[in-house]
Formats: C-alpha cells, structure tokens, sequence
C-alpha cells in the first residue's frame, strides 16, 4: 500500500489527474478513519482535534512541499468535505438512534453513534444551512467547511484558497452572521 | 421566513463593509442600511451585534469536536484518571505534556501526564497499554525518566504518566555552560548507559533527540520517553498509518527507521551519532526540513555519508564549547570524527553493534587508548602510544629505548586488535532471540518473548562487566538456516545468538536452550534444563535463574573454548580473565590475571577474580594476612569502579568473611543476590555467613535455593548445610548432606566434618575410617589449628556450637588436640 501509495504520489508530482484521484480514493478511507477517532472524543476534549490528526498522519505525507500547491489545496478542502461527511452522517446515526427508529441507513458501529457529543442536531443543522451558504457565498462556504468540519487553521485554509489569513478570518466572521441568519430564519 | 439564496448573496456583500467596523460604527453603519436592503436588518443586527442590549454575545455555533479554537479543551484544575491538571508544560507532535498531580492515593507525587494527540481506537487500549506500560515501568535507571502509570479514563483518553524531571535539554545545557569536548563527551556517556540498559531490557527508546535528553541542575542526565513511541503509535489494520503514522523527528531518525523497516538497537546507535554530532559541533549531519516527508522516504536510502565533525563546526562553537576554533577542530580531527561517522552508518552493521561499544571508544578517545572505530595503521597506534606515554618519550636521550618498546608494542597490540581474535569479545553484544513458547498460542507467544527479555536482563547483570553486552531483540524471528543466522547476525551486528524454547510436558517445564555463532550460521551449543513444575509454582523466578545460570556458564566456555590455544599477546584483556576463570592450570591463572591488570588496571573483572584468588590462598599465618589485605584493597577498588557488579560484592563478602567481619560479609553477599540472583555460589556463602553468626538452621533454605538454581554447585552446597546440621546437633541429616558431598568435592572440610559427625552418632568405625582419610589429606591437622577463630561477640554462639559439635567429635574421634 506504501509503496503504491509512493507511486502515485510520484506521479501526481508530475501531473497526472488519475494518479490524484488514485491518490485521494486511498485517502478516502483513512480520512474517514481519522474522523472517526475525533468523534470518539464527542468535542468533550480537543486532544483530538484535527491538524494534529492530520499532521501525525500520512496525510503529512501529502501536505509536504514535495506535492503541486494546487493538488495540496484540493487535498485539504478534499479532507474537510470527508470530514464532513463523517461527521454528519454520525450526527444523523445517533438522532435516528435516539428517536427510537432506524430510519438512516447506519454504516457506522453503534458504540460510535453514542460518542458523537450532545448537539447533534444542531451539527446537522450547520451542515444543512451550509449547504444554503454554498450557493450564496461559496468562498465562505469552504472556509466554514475547513474550520467547522475540517478543523483546520487559518494559515492553512488561506494557503488552500490562496488567500490573506487576514482574509479568511474576516469570511469567518461573515460566514459566522450568515450561518446564524440562515440557522435563525429556518 | 427563510432566507432566500438571492438574500444571502447580498448579505454577503453587504457585511464585507461592515465586518470591519467596531460596534458602536456597526449600529450606525446599520441605521444607514439602504430602503432595499431593510429584510436584512433584523438577521444583521443579531449577527453584527448580538440578542440583547449588552451586545458582544459572540455568534456560537454547536460544539462540534473538530474546532480548533473554540472548541473546551483540557484546561488547569481538569482531572484525567485519577490526576488533575496543573499547568501546561509544552506540546509536541505526538502529545501534549501537562504538569499534573494525582489526588486519589496516598501518594501525592508530580507527574508529567501526557495526553496523545493521536486517537488510539479504544477497543484494546488498555490491554495494549498495560501490556507496554509494564514493561516500560520495569525499566528502572538513574538516568532514565521513570513511567509511572498509563491508561486511559472512561472516556479513553489515553494518558501516560512520566516521572517529571526539571531540567535542561542536553545541547541548552551544554552550551549554558560552555562545556569543552571531554565534559559534553562525559555527559553523553551518561546518555549511552542508559539507553544500554534498556537495551538489555529489550527496550527500544525509538525517537532519541536532544530534547528527549534532560539535563538536571546537578548535571545528571535523565532520558525521557523510553518506548513511548510505540506506545502512541496508532495501531490499526490501515497500511498508511503503519507506515506515515509513525513517530519519528526526521533529523534524527536512523535510514532504516524513515524507510519503515523494523527496528533494531541499531537504530537508537544512529540517533545517538546524530545527537553526539550535534553535541560536539553544534548542527547536524543532514540537514532535513520537518515537512519533507515525500523526498525523505525517497532519499532516506541514498543519502550521501555526513560530513566529518571537525569540518562542521560553526563559528559560534568556540564561544559555547569555551575552547579556541582551532583548538576545536584538533580534538576533533581524527579518533572524534571517526567514533562519530561510525555511529552513522547509513548501514546498521556498520555501526556500533550496542550503546556500550560507542561509549567504550568513547571511553578510548579519553584515556588517549587507540579506538576502534579507526583502522590498525601502525602510525596511528605510534601516535596514540606517544600521546599515552608523553612523559617517557619526552626525555630524547630515551628515544632509543622508547623506540624498541614502542616496536614490541605495537606488535602486539596491532594481533590484539586484529578480528576475529578480538571479535570474540569485542564490541559486539550477545543477541537473545525470543524463546518459543510450544504449543503456541497467543498467549504462550508473549510468554516467549517476555521470558526471552527476562533471560536477557538477567544474562546482562550477570556478565555486564566484561566485555559482552547483551540486548534483547522481541521482534525477530527464529532461524533455523545457517545462512538466514549469518544474515540476521549481520543485521543485529553481534557474534553470538541466544534462542531457545520452552514447554510445559510430564509436570516439567523444560527448556531448551541453544547459541548459536552468528558468523557461521552454526549452532555451537545446546542443553537443557528441566524443573518440576510444583517447584517452579513455589519459587516463580527460578526456570528463569536456573536458565540464566547455565547459559553464563556455557557463554564462559563457549568463548574459553574459541579463544584457547591463542598465544597471550593474542589476547585482549577481558578475554585473559575468562581464560584464567576458566582453566584448573593454578599458575596460567595467576599469570593471566596478572597480566590482564598490567593491560588494562582498570578492568573490574580481573581485579575480583584476583581478589578472589588471593584471599582463597592457603599459606602461611603471615603471608595470609597480607594476601586478604591485598584482596580487601583489589576488592575496594573493583567495587568504586563498578559499585553495580555483582561478582565484586560477592568476593568483598568473602574478604570480610575471613576477616570475621561477618554482618558485613552478610550485607555485602546480600547486594551480589540483589544485583545477580542467578549466581548460585552466592546463596552458598550466605549460609556460611549465617552460620558464622551462629543461626544455622536460617543457612538452610539459602543452601536449598543454591542447589536448586545450579546443580554445579551441589556439592559445595551440601557440605555447608552438612556444616550446618552439624551445628544444630542433627548429625543424620549431617551425614546425609556431607555424603552427597562427597560426590563432587572431596574436601578436607567435607572429611572434618563427617569424621565429627560419625564420632557424635556414635558410628566409630565410620569416624575411624573418615579420620584416616582426612589425615593422609592433611597429616598435621590438629583440633588447635581447628579452632582459630573470631573471638569477636557477634562469633560467641557460633563458637560455643563449633566447639560443641565439631571440635568435641572430633577429639572423640581421635584427632590430636596439638
């Protein structure tokens, strides 16, 4: 896998579309793993929280100066929206749970769904009034996405969208009274 | 209402002009909102300033676990486990450190609680963590940072709990106070005996930095983390965490341990090199960024060899190391850069096989003695000679004579160093494999390798001060062909492997042991030892000391037996030793053990085994009393240099035993078993010591433990509890005991006390005939030569028993008063 994995990145290096979509298919997974480790944690500590997941992953492997900035851009936002996802789908695993019923499909283990912290609806909320920001203010849809989800820093954020931090906090801001309007008038 | 996406879109840009404003501007900057724009007034006003009046309530958004801000954290006053949280010491890249105190025991003790970033699944934590943590507390080290506890809370959070040690990192310290290049290389060989210790437990410290290297305000050198590092890496089936999970610091990581191959004892050796290097220069080898990780697996294998030492130091070296630039680099130059490159083999086997071997050069390059880490070109060992021997060869009209010694020296010295002679000792360790565990199953494997650990302690305190080194390597596998031994000999850079089994059959436990030579792939001995399985429950440790017991025996001969036979001037000094321990020749001992201190005076081994010798001299009143003085000196001597040997308290006993000093004889003996508990010669002399104090029937469990952990030494064994016996009045079991005796050591002492025994039973005839043999042994044995003993206080009971039991048999049995 190692090794594989090596290739692919040597490829990416070098261009090639399918060698990064091979590269973010492997990821898929241990992304999704890492994700799972932080919701053990249900936000009751931030030991857990992501940058350092994903410094002490070989995700650190794809961060480094080696890869394209643009293909190191795609994989951050690419691990925001899986982490995203995880979470979301944990979120909605363990209300469905604790409504009695099983009307999601669950594909995570039980035990999970109990960790996920208490304001599970009001993560899901977030995810849904994102979905709304997207399509008003993309920009600030992604940054909310790479912080909120992704749990990533400005710093890296700016470098992912090219960017001023300086720029990213203000849409952090924005995003923040756009968010509650949206999460206010639902 | 909800919000339309045309709504949000203005929104957007119309707080792109207010979100700079401060409140008092964002009211009027609302009050001024354009007609078409009043929808948004109501969403604004809450998101620019908030519910209430009192403004300032910060838009929140549900705690989701992956803020990086926001999100509560641990904070002071916490409690994880059963600590709580003090103030936050540092973060790293694996952990964040805090100081902590536990507040549910008695015991109110500081600790450094680290808290691994890395969520570990929770499922078999807390098996895995005790598992590492038991072995981890086990090691017990003045250099190494203890670790107390680990575990997790109900939450599991994974927590370590480390000694918490206030102190300096290794290079700010060195620098604070401008250490020239012989204190910082003393100070590391305190780092380097630490780590070999822990390597002999099987103990791989895994990420050895100078950060990792505390330094306390007296100058004592504390290693943090030991092991830790496998304990934080995540164990999971995913192959990219296995190999990009792994915590390492780039700078310092050996080639192999960037490329994901195992780890070896090795692979500490090159972290070492890299921090001596840094140590003594000021930077390091290579220069490597944090986040490079692509190129660095890429080129970790290929990486040009590091720049000599003495050609790297920076032009702040001279102010920090107190010493001028030039001077520097001469120090360096040559014996340094050397000892220095070797540690840093791109190639483990071309490093230093143990901790121990990096430090003895180092030791080397200090006493001004050549190193080996520098190939036998006559003029280098003329000049280390020179440097030695400066006081002679000053004196030109001595140049001649200097000259002629010079050439016998190097003679001999240039065969000495020459392998494989040497290699026989040498710098390279003694490996022990894991021991199978058959049947195997899941469990007996663990046992296999935790016994193979014991063995390997047990084995290193046993023969730590000769030259053999020994480390435990867990995670191999066992090899049965030769060529697969030479291959993993060469990989582990040792002469001799260590393997075995075990397994439980008939009520026994038997097992089975084997070395095997590393440079011929050949099994060169093989045996087996078998306890009773009742008598293995009753005294756990003993299959591991009747084990240890044997193996040291036959590593003693294995290695007497390749070294035989090579003329004297082959030899290097602690090879002599094992020779003259090994062989019955009286005279070769004498002169090996003379010839080893005239080589090397410091060399502890040679110093007790002639101790030894000389207070075990029979002779005359006169010249006794000097020989035990001059063993009471030898014996001062080994103990202050090596105060952890076990063999040099063990004949201190025996000195102060025969100078009647017996509480002391019982103390010093009591700190060999401590630090040696397999040598089984020791619980012989504590059941003499404790029948010398007159407590005879408290000898006997010492003497059945002897027995029971070394049957070589039965013999020695019975004739002291036949003593024993004798001196309670129980002259059955007295006969009994001194005839198994008999068996294996024909004693004078064995015959004294069966003819005492036989005349107190009233066996006549059987005292006769025992008498009659003791007087051919010794014709002018008299009950006056019998009787020189202590008349100390502590010797009172011992003396009326003696009298009462040995010397009145005795006279019955007809031995001459005088």
């Amino acid at each position: 896998m190692a090794e594989r994995l090596t290739v692919l990145l040597s490829r990416m290096q070098g261009g090639d579309r399918l060698a990064r979509d091979a590269v973010f298919a492997a990821a898929y997974q241990e992304l999704h793993r890492l994700a799972h480790f932080r919701l053990r944690d249900g936000g009751r500590n931030t030991v857990l929280n992501t940058t350092a997941l994903v410094h002490d992953s070989y995700l650190r492997l794809v961060q480094s100066g080696e890869l394209k900035i643009e293909d190191r851009r795609a994989f951050f936002g690419y691990a925001s929206q899986v982490m995203r996802s995880v979470i979301v789908d944990s979120a909605r695993a363990r209300l469905a749970e604790r409504r009695g019923g099983k009307v999601q499909k669950m594909t995570l283990s039980p035990e999970l769904a109990q960790d996920i912290g208490q304001d599970e609806e009001g993560i899901v909320k977030v995810h849904e009034a994102l979905l709304e920001l997207e399509a008003a203010d993309a920009r600030a849809a992604q940054i909310v996405q790479m912080r909120y989800f992704g749990g990533y820093g400005n710093e890296e954020i700016a470098e992912t969208l090219n960017i001023a931090p300086r720029t990213v906090q203000r849409d952090w801001e924005k995003a923040k009274v756009m968010l509650w309007a949206i999460l206010k008038s639902a | 209402m909800k919000l339309s996406t045309d709504q949000l879109s203005r929104m957007s840009r119309l707080l792109e002009d207010a979100i700079d404003l401060d409140a008092t501007q964002r009211k009027m900057w609302l009050e001024a909102l354009a007609s078409e724009d009043q929808d948004l007034k109501e969403a604004l006003r809450h998101g620019l300033l908030g519910p209430g009046e009192a403004g300032a309530d910060p838009l929140s958004l549900p705690v989701c676990a992956c803020l990086p801000d926001d999100a509560t954290g641990l904070k002071v006053g916490d409690r994880v486990g059963p600590y709580l949280l003090t103030r936050e010491l540092g973060h790293g890249g694996m952990a964040r450190v805090w100081l902590a105190a536990r507040v549910d025991g008695a015991v109110k003790r500081e600790v450094a609680l680290k808290i691994p970033w890395v969520g570990t699944p929770r499922q078999g934590l807390a098996h895995r963590f005790a598992l590492e943590r038991d072995i981890l507390a086990r090691l017990e080290h003045p250099n190494i940072a203890r670790l107390y506890d680990a575990g997790a809370t109900q939450q599991g959070v994974p927590y370590l709990a480390l000694e918490f040690v206030a102190g300096k990192s290794l290079l700010a310290w060195a620098d604070e106070r401008r250490l020239g290049i012989r204190e910082r290389i003393e100070l590391f060989l305190q780092v380097l005996g630490a780590v070999q210790y822990a390597h002999e437990c099987g103990v791989l410290h895994r990420d050895l930095k100078p950060s990792n290297v505390l330094v306390t305000d007296s100058g004592q050198v504390r290693l943090l983390d030991f092991g830790v590092a496998k304990l934080l890496q995540p164990q999971s089936e995913s192959g990219l965490t296995r190999v990009y999970g792994r915590a390492f610091t780039p700078e310092y990581a050996s080639p192999e341990h960037i490329q994901g191959d195992p780890l070896l004892p090795g692979s500490d050796v090159y972290s070492l090199g890299v921090m001596l290097y840094e140590l003594l220069v000021g930077s390091r080898p290579h220069r490597i960024k944090a986040t490079d990780s692509a190129r660095l697996l890429e080129k970790a294998a290929n990486r040009p060899p590091a720049d000599r030492p003495s050609t790297r130091l920076g032009p702040e070296a001279g102010t920090t190391r107190a010493t001028p630039q030039k001077t520097l680099a001469r120090q360096l130059r040559g014996d340094l850069d050397a000892i220095v490159l070797k540690a840093l083999a791109a190639v483990p086997d071309e490093r230093y096989g143990s901790a121990a071997a990096l430090a003895d050069d180092l030791r080397r390059h200090l006493k001004g003695e050549p190193v080996t880490a520098r190939p036998a070109y006559l003029s280098y060992r003329f000049t280390r000679f020179i440097r030695r021997h400066r006081t002679g060869v000053a004196n030109t009209a001595a140049a001649v004579a200097v000259a002629a010694v010079a050439g016998s020296y190097l003679s001999s010295t240039v065969t000495e160093r020459t392998p494989p002679v040497s290699a026989a000792l040498g710098d390279r360790p003694i490996a022990v494999l894991p021991f199978v565990a058959l049947p195997t199953g899941d469990g007996s494997t663990a046992q296999g390798v935790s016994f193979a650990r014991d063995v390997s302690v047990a084995l290193a305190r046993t023969l730590a001060n000769f030259a053999w080194r020994t480390i435990a390597v867990p995670d191999v596998e066992i090899q049965t062909d030769p060529a697969e031994i030479q291959r993993l000999g060469r990989k582990l850079n040792v002469n001799y492997l260590v393997s075995g089994n075990f397994r439980h059959a008939d009520d026994q436990i038997r097992v089975d042991m084997q070395i095997m030579d590393a440079n011929t792939g050949t099994q060169i001995w093989a045996d087996r030892v078998e306890t009773p399985e009742a008598k293995a429950a009753r005294f756990p440790d003993l299959v591991l000391l009747r084990t240890t017991a044997v193996l040291r025996r036959a590593i003693y001969k294995v290695t007497a037996d390749r070294i035989a036979g090579t003329p004297p001037q082959g030899l290097n000094p602690s090879e002599m030793v094992i020779l003259a321990d090994e062989t019955e020749d009286q005279d070769a001992k004498v002169r090996l053990y003379l010839e080893a201190m005239h080589r090397d005076p410091d060399l502890v081994p040679a110093l007790v085994g002639w101790a030894d010798r000389l207070r075990s001299l029979e002779a005359s009143v006169a010249e006794n009393e000097r020989n035990l003085q001059q063993a009471d000196d030898l014996s001062m001597r080994a103990i202050r240099l090596a105060p952890n040997d076990a063999d040099a308290w063990y004949v201190r006993g025996w000195i102060l035993w025969h100078q009647d000093r017996y509480d002391a004889a019982i103390t010093a003996n009591a700190k060999a078993i401590d630090l040696d508990p397999s040598y089984a010669k020791s619980y012989v002399a504590r059941g003499l010591y404790t029948i010398s104090i007159g407590q005879p029937e408290a000898a006997l469990p010492a003497l059945d433990r002897a027995r029971d952990i070394d049957s070589t030494v039965d013999g020695i064994a019975s004739r002291t509890a036949c003593r024993a016996f004798l001196s309670m009045g129980r002259y059955d079991e007295a006969v009994q005991n001194c005839e198994r005796a008999m068996a294996t050591d024909e004693s004078v002492f064995a015959h004294v006390y069966l003819t005492a025994a036989y005349a107190q039973k009233g066996d006549m005839a059987r005292a006769a005939e025992s008498r009659a043999r003791l007087l051919q042994l010794r014709p002018s044995l008299t009950l006056e030569t019998l009787r020189g003993h202590s008349n100390k206080s502590d010797a009172k009971r011992f003396r009326e028993q003696w009298d009462k039991h040995v010397i009145a048999g005795l006279r019955t049995a007809g031995i001459p008063e005088r």
